[in-house]
């Protein structure tokens, strides 16, 4: 028995049929077709799919779809675009701090929500914030120097 | 699309929940932010059939002063405990405990009720709560009881907590005796991990001498543990270097750890030796 699924996602309100047994990202993905949330360990381990919810960064693959009820949600496309990136995106493109760019959707969200609560964050501070993504490529060290360099630091 | 349950309830009230909760029998279970539960049903793949939310219950995420107690609802989250006023100021050894929890994306879902549900011996939220001498309320058909976090415990992955019941809040006594504290965590990672050895210690300490003692050892049993011994030696006692290190040998002694993937029983041990140690100093710089 499907249900009808009512939230906001990127300032847009939907309404989206959903089984119950559906997880947030997998709604996002395949029935809104926003693929820039990414899925990596369906555990909440690897953050690739970190979404914001009410403004708070949480992993949309260990979310029951129907939790999102009535929340706002924002995703990587709901930051920036190709044709207007947010300074965040800009930076970690500038500092080379994206090389297969799996996990990057996941910490632009953290570094997103971290610069909201805390525009001049310490190094430890920014460290903490992306303690939930992973990232196999990078070494982290330029992916903390694209958010501090993002926060004009 | 593979689904892991076919009705997912979000009833308003606690009244619902255990009405649910008798309809249903074990064909229900409860979830609050969902970040062990789901782990723990993508790794045995089975299907549940009814899966009850309470995150919609009003009033269940509050965190208040109630009666000389602090008062955490079940629904609160840990990145709400973390950033209370209330919790920060009444008992800042909760504050350190949470924060070590997971990570940022966890903590805006996990509940604390929910560490302590989960009954893992390497909790870090109860061990906090056992040195803070913390009580866990449960709801059920006979009406609303209050069991402490010792009885509550009784193995891992097993609490008090029967079918056709939950948890409705978690509480700690608040009294005007200044106590410091402190919580140390030993695990394979700095975040995202689970405890190979975990400490908290909550210490009244008045004109240099020890007058209340709680010691509060995890991950080295079936469930987190008083270093009772431990505590008795402290009391009366100026802390100095001789104390912490007879203190903390104690504490490894009243120890009782296994063999896991994670470690060996012989360097859980000696964790727990450094970790007491460790945090004892720490209360000891917090008194000078």
């Amino acid at each position: 028995m499907k249900e009808t699924l009512h939230m906001t996602v990127n300032g847009e309100s939907v309404a989206v049929s959903v089984h119950p047994g559906a997880m947030l990202v997998d709604v996002l993905r395949e029935d809104l077709q926003l693929l820039g949330t990414k899925i990596g360990c369906r555990e909440g381990e690897c953050g690739a799919c970190t979404v914001l919810m009410d403004g708070k960064p949480v992993a949309s693959c260990m979310v029951p779809a129907l939790k999102a009820r009535g929340c706002e949600i924002k995703t990587i496309e709901g930051v920036g675009t190709g044709e207007r990136p947010h300074v965040l995106q800009q930076s970690f493109a500038r500092e080379g701090a994206i090389q297969c760019g799996y996990c990057t959707p996941g910490f632009i969200m953290s570094a997103y929500a971290l610069l909201q609560e805390n525009p001049k964050p310490s190094e430890q501070e920014i460290r903490e914030a992306i303690s939930g993504n992973l990232c196999r490529c990078t070494g982290y060290t330029r992916i903390v120097s694209a958010i501090t360099k993002a926060s004009g630091q | 699309m593979r689904y892991r349950w076919n009705t997912y309830l979000q009833p308003g009230t606690v009244e619902e929940v255990l009405k649910l909760l008798d309809k249903y029998g074990s064909d229900a279970r409860l979830i609050a932010g969902g970040t062990d539960l789901i782990v723990g049903l993508e790794k045995e793949e089975c299907v549940i059939p009814v899966l009850i939310d309470v995150c919609r219950i009003k009033g269940l995420d509050l965190i208040k002063l109630d009666d000389g107690r602090l008062s955490i609802g079940a629904g609160a989250t840990l990145d709400g405990i973390e950033k209370s006023e209330l919790v920060r100021d009444k008992a800042p050894l909760l504050v350190e405990a949470v924060h070590m929890i997971g990570s940022p994306q966890i903590r805006n879902t996990a509940t604390l009720a929910g560490n302590v549900g989960n009954a893992s011996p390497a909790a870090d939220g109860t061990l906090a709560l056992l040195a803070l001498d913390g009580s866990v309320r449960v709801a059920g058909r006979s009406g609303e009881r209050d069991v402490t976090l010792s009885d509550f415990m009784l193995g891992p992955g097993r609490t008090q907590c029967g079918p056709g019941e939950m948890i409705t809040s978690i509480s700690l006594p608040v009294d005007e005796v200044k106590t410091n504290s402190h919580f140390q965590k030993i695990g394979l990672r700095k975040a995202m991990n689970i405890a190979v050895a975990n400490v908290a210690i909550a210490l009244s300490i008045e004109e240099g001498k020890v007058r209340r003692s709680r010691i509060a050892l995890g991950a080295v049993g079936p469930t987190a543990i008083r270093a009772l011994a431990a505590e008795e030696a402290l009391k009366g006692k100026r802390l100095d270097d001789g104390v912490i290190n007879e203190v903390s040998e104690l504490c490894m002694e009243q120890s009782s750890p296994i063999d896991d993937i994670r470690a060996s029983a012989e360097y859980r041990k000696k964790l727990i030796r450094a970790l007491s140690k460790r945090c004892m100093e720490n209360v000891l710089c917090q008194v000078k």
